[in-house]
């Protein structure tokens, strides 16, 4: 096993989210700050202000008219939904250079990733949450300790990804087994790094074995959830040959009525594609 | 498709096929209204038993597919699968999934 100590150093060197979200934290923590301060440091960067109109038009958003500058867009989704939107539009633009790797391909995760992110919203909707907000974040980023390993350590990692496969154990435990912490675990740590709220690192930690001791049960079985449907797709990762039944504590919690998941399932698809066409494709 | 539907299975957003009259055959709401909260309270107060919608979700979801075509494609990814549905739920999910299949609209 390697040195976890020295594999955390790299963490160090994990890259921060770009200066737009530094400048949109302090501006939103200042409780003078407007609709028009907030709009103002979105529309300096061109790129991403374009990819906040089209994010915000999109159904995911379920706006009844069509928003046609930021600072609409600031005053109908409020400031910590268009924090999250920001976010997750930076995250996916961050780490579009990385290198490919034989098991390990960026585009499919991000697809995977922004599948989950949309289903997640989606699903929050469906059971009532008034409050979705950190919906579609969570889902986009509840995988990013990957990249961590891509990033750092990209020819042991495929290796550990192939031998996973092989064996048929779980990732995080493979990644347990070489290098003493796997991607969840690292996930969390990247969460504080980026001065996230604790509802992410939350669900980033507690996805997988649906843990709710510190609450948020809704948003971490939604992501959950989410996480299942894109693989059962095959959203972005095509691989389901493992797929097993679901955690049934999913609908103890979630409460979904009879069809729902089935009515979901087009807007699912129609918001997908939309999703890539912004955040990834464009 | 067109379904006739007792009035407790009504809800928001369902679209009605034909005009919905009263028992003076004057026109309560036309066809293609779409239903709110506030006509589903009315409706109820004027005793209204029942009425004919048209399915819209549904046709969204299996568009173009027929329950055969459905069936054939859930039963193949059951055969796949070591385990079998519990519950509606996970019977949902893998009829999503058998949907999903015959559309093959991921990009």
């Amino acid at each position: 096993m390697m040195n976890v100590e020295k594999i955390l150093e790299n963490l160090e060197e994990f890259p921060t989210l770009p200066t737009i979200y530094s400048n949109l934290l302090e501006c939103i923590a200042n409780p003078r700050s407007t609709v028009n301060d907030v709009a103002q440091i979105i529309s300096k960067d061109q790129s991403a202000a374009l990819k906040v109109l089209k994010s915000v038009n999109s159904p995911l958003y379920g706006l009844s008219k069509k928003v046609e500058t930021i600072k609409d867009a600031v005053f109908h989704l409020g400031f910590n939904e268009i924090k999250n939107l920001v976010v997750a539009l930076s995250v996916v633009s961050t780490f579009k250079n990385i290198k490919p790797n034989k098991n390990f391909s960026l585009l499919e995760f991000w697809k995977h990733s922004v599948a989950v992110g949309v289903t997640s919203k989606l699903l929050g909707i469906a059971c009532g949450e008034k409050n979705t907000e950190n919906y579609f974040l969570a889902g986009v980023i509840y995988d990013i300790g990957k990249l961590f390993f891509v990033q750092f350590f990209y020819e042991e990692y495929d290796i550990v990804i192939e031998q996973a496969f092989q064996n048929n154990v779980e990732l995080k435990d493979a990644e347990l087994n070489y290098f003493g912490v796997n991607h969840i675990q690292i996930g969390e740590k990247i969460a504080v790094k980026w001065q996230l709220p604790d509802v992410f690192r939350s669900v980033i930690k507690n996805y997988k074995d649906l843990d709710f001791t510190n609450g948020n049960s809704m948003i971490i079985t939604s992501v959950s959830l989410a996480e299942y449907i894109a693989t059962l797709l095959g959203l972005g990762i095509k691989d389901n040959r493992n797929l097993y039944p679901p955690n049934p504590k999913i609908w103890e919690i979630l409460k979904l009525n009879k069809g729902q998941l089935l009515e979901i399932y087009p807007k699912i698809i129609e918001n997908y594609n939309q999703s890539i066409q912004i955040l990834i494709v464009n | 498709m067109i379904k006739d539907i007792d009035i407790n299975q009504l809800k928001e957003g369902d679209i009605l096929a034909e005009p919905l009259y009263n028992a003076h055959g004057h026109i309560l709401l036309p066809a293609n209204a779409v239903i709110s909260n506030n006509c589903l309270k009315l409706l109820k107060t004027l005793n209204i038993q029942n009425v004919t919608i048209k399915k819209v979700e549904e046709n969204n979801q299996t568009d173009g597919l027929t329950e055969e075509e459905i069936d054939i494609s859930l039963n193949t990814l059951l055969e796949k699968l070591s385990w079998t549905p519990k519950n509606e739920y996970e019977l949902e999910l893998l009829k999503m999934a058998a949907i999903h299949k015959l559309k093959g609209d991921d990009l």
